[in-house]
């Protein structure tokens, strides 16, 4: 099936040379976010809220307050990370959407370093968690990629059935095994004793997307994964093999969203409680979309995404307005950011 | 449970899935892979709790899940087939705005959050099969389900006659395999596609009610727990022929009603929900794996 997946590499195509400016894409981008709030503020008027004041008071739970400012920068970094695994993977022409399962994984991995490792100096365990955890998420990743490449299985239920399974595998764990804490109602793992300083987490994460912003642009491996997720019969002719580079924008894809889901337990939750942040891969992509695959608009979408997810904390406080409005919005702005008029044959 | 009521167990989870199945089948035979299909459902489940809460009659709410349906997925078609928005992303957009639609309007229209409960004799009644009932163990299995059930049986040979033995049918495939070509033979490809969908709207819409009404009662946020995409599984085994498909869904069925069977038996209930999954993981790799030994096969003897 033929996949025209925005790969950001197409830009001199000419089917759409009438849309190849960054400012029409971020005209487009602002289009999206208009209409999806248009579209919400309906869905508030029935909830029997203003929608101008709800969307005021989404901004200030956002911006407003320090402790907002603070929950959107939380936000942000996690969608950016999560939104570079999605992209370098469209990238090569793999579609991840695996990352609520990588996240998962890797916080299972991490959280079980921190917990049963007994006796051994902290920070040999913070690494070995933060290896451990980003190996998950990569091996999560790998298993499709591998399976589409050798037989031509599609990526996308194969993603989808493994983050089911690896949901009913971490209740399972956070129930039943020796790292779950023993004599509570809810599903959630014994308290972490080491931590991923957020300076250290935060560091990570600026470095991982300045080699990305400037690895895609001016390296070899970026430029071949582009040409692979281009077109892949070319990529071969020119003498890159193809296949090697899927697994490997594969691998570095799910070690990034392992990287998330290690930096949520070591860095903010300190345990590991089901389902802590749902909806993290699907933002990811949102804010990916949103910022059509460009660096500084990845940066751009989580903000936004980010402040969404941070404002409505107070907007169900104190509107009457249900805070899984934010998720229609994210839903509607994924809908109209990838807008186009004319088709390209890939 | 005994087997008789496994295999009435197995029917009645099968419904929906088997119903999502042929709505998938038909977006996927114009050139549609819809997984968004898990969306509908759920949109689908919704709008039967309301419809049928509002206006006191379940069949009021079967209607109103296969309207609603339908309309998001002509949105979605909209999208997919006019604004060029790549259907997997388009269907995980759908997906999101079902999720949370569904979850945002429970407050508004029932003053709950999570789920929402009907009133037991609102619910669809079980209809037992006149004569087939008095047969013993094939009246346990085939009779007592939900009108939508028997529906759905009736629904998978309407299929098959109108994919193969109809000219819509043959429009519908041409469209799927090669667009241009059909277009060139004067048939209106995009109009094709919107009938297509439309009709997956619906059905999803109905298997949405069959899990809200047909047994639950209820609405429960994100009941539809993967079963989109489990039904798209089958379709990819059965190679989306409506027959096969059917098999393939009553095999997915099974697989829940064992499920049901064991986890009243202590078992850990995450463990054995994997099991539909796993499945479907297993099923999505057959059809290749087959190619690929089949191709091997083949091969040897020349080799030789």
């Amino acid at each position: 099936m033929p996949r025209d997946l925005h790969t950001g590499c197409t830009r001199r195509s000419k089917h759409f040379r009438w849309l190849s400016g960054g400012w029409t894409n971020l005209l487009i981008s602002l289009v999206a976010i208009i209409i999806a709030f248009a579209l919400a503020g309906v869905l508030i008027a029935f909830a029997g809220e203003d929608p101008l004041n709800a969307y005021r008071t989404l901004f200030k739970g956002a911006f407003g307050t320090r402790s907002g400012m603070r929950g959107t920068f939380r936000y942000c970094l996690p969608f950016v990370l999560s939104a570079l695994s999605f992209s370098i993977c469209v990238r090569s022409g793999y579609f991840n959407i695996g990352q609520d399962g990588q996240i998962y994984l890797a916080a299972l991995a991490a959280t079980w370093v921190g917990v049963a490792w007994k006796g051994v100096p902290p920070t040999v365990q913070v690494i070995a968690a933060v290896v451990l955890g980003v190996a998950a998420g990569a091996l999560c990743c790998f298993i499709p990629a591998v399976l589409k490449v050798l037989l031509g299985v599609d990526e996308v239920i194969m993603a989808l059935m493994l983050n089911y399974i690896i949901g009913l595998l971490s209740t399972y764990v956070l129930l039943y095994s020796p790292i779950a804490e023993k004599g509570v109602a809810s599903a959630v793992s014994k308290a972490i004793p080491i931590s991923l300083p957020s300076s250290v987490a935060v560091a990570m994460i600026v470095v991982i997307f300045v080699v990305y912003a400037l690895g895609m642009k001016r390296t070899v491996p970026g430029y071949e994964m582009c040409i692979v997720g281009h077109n892949k019969r070319f990529a071969r002719y020119g003498g890159i093999p193809a296949n090697r580079t899927i697994l490997k924008s594969a691998l570095i894809g799910g070690g990034l969203a392992g990287l998330v889901g290690v930096c949520e337990v070591l860095t903010v939750y300190h345990l590991y409680f089901d389902k802590f942040t749902p909806g993290l891969g699907l933002n990811g992509m949102a804010a990916a979309l949103l910022g059509r695959h460009n660096p500084i608009g990845i940066l751009f979408g989580s903000l936004f995404l980010g402040a969404l997810q941070s404002g409505s904390v107070l907007l169900s406080v104190i509107t009457e307005v249900p805070s899984e409005v934010i998720m229609v919005i994210q839903g509607l702005v994924m809908f109209f950011a990838t807008v186009r008029r004319k088709q390209t044959n890939a | 449970m005994n087997l008789a009521q496994l295999l009435h167990v197995t029917l009645r989870v099968s419904a929906p899935i088997s119903l999502a199945a042929l709505g998938g089948l038909f977006a996927l035979r114009v050139g549609v892979f819809n997984i968004a299909i898990e969306g509908f459902m759920l949109m689908g489940c919704f709008a039967a709790v309301v419809g049928t809460h509002f206006a006191a009659s379940p069949y009021i709410g079967i209607i109103c899940a296969m309207l609603v349906s339908m309309f998001m997925t002509l949105i979605y078609a909209f999208f997919v087939l006019n604004l060029n928005v790549d259907p997997i992303i388009c269907a995980l957009a759908s997906i999101s705005v079902s999720t949370g639609l569904t979850r945002y309007l429970l407050r508004p229209i029932f003053g709950t959050s999570g789920r929402f409960i009907l009133p037991s004799d609102l619910g669809l009644r079980s209809l037992n099969l006149p004569l087939l009932e008095k047969i013993p163990l094939v009246g346990e299995v085939l009779s007592g389900h939900s009108i939508i059930v028997y529906i759905s049986w009736i629904l998978v040979v309407v299929t098959y006659v109108v994919l193969y033995k109809t000219s819509f049918g043959l429009s519908i495939r041409a469209t799927g395999l090669k667009p241009e070509a059909a277009a060139s033979a004067g048939i209106p490809t995009r109009r094709v596609q919107y009938i297509a969908l439309s009709i997956n709207g619906l059905l999803c819409g109905l298997a949405g009610a069959e899990l809200a009404l047909g047994f639950t009662n209820m609405f429960n946020e994100g009941m539809t727990n993967g079963r989109g995409f489990t039904a798209l599984a089958a379709l990819i085994l059965a190679n989306s022929e409506p027959i096969a498909t059917f098999g393939a869904c009553l095999l997915f069925g099974l697989s829940e009603a064992i499920v049901i069977a064991l986890s009243s038996e202590g078992y850990a209930i995450q463990l054995l929900s994997m099991l539909p999954y796993l499945l479907a993981i297993i099923v999505a790799l057959l059809p290749p794996v087959a190619s690929r030994i089949s191709k091997l096969v083949k091969a040897t003897p020349r080799q030789s």
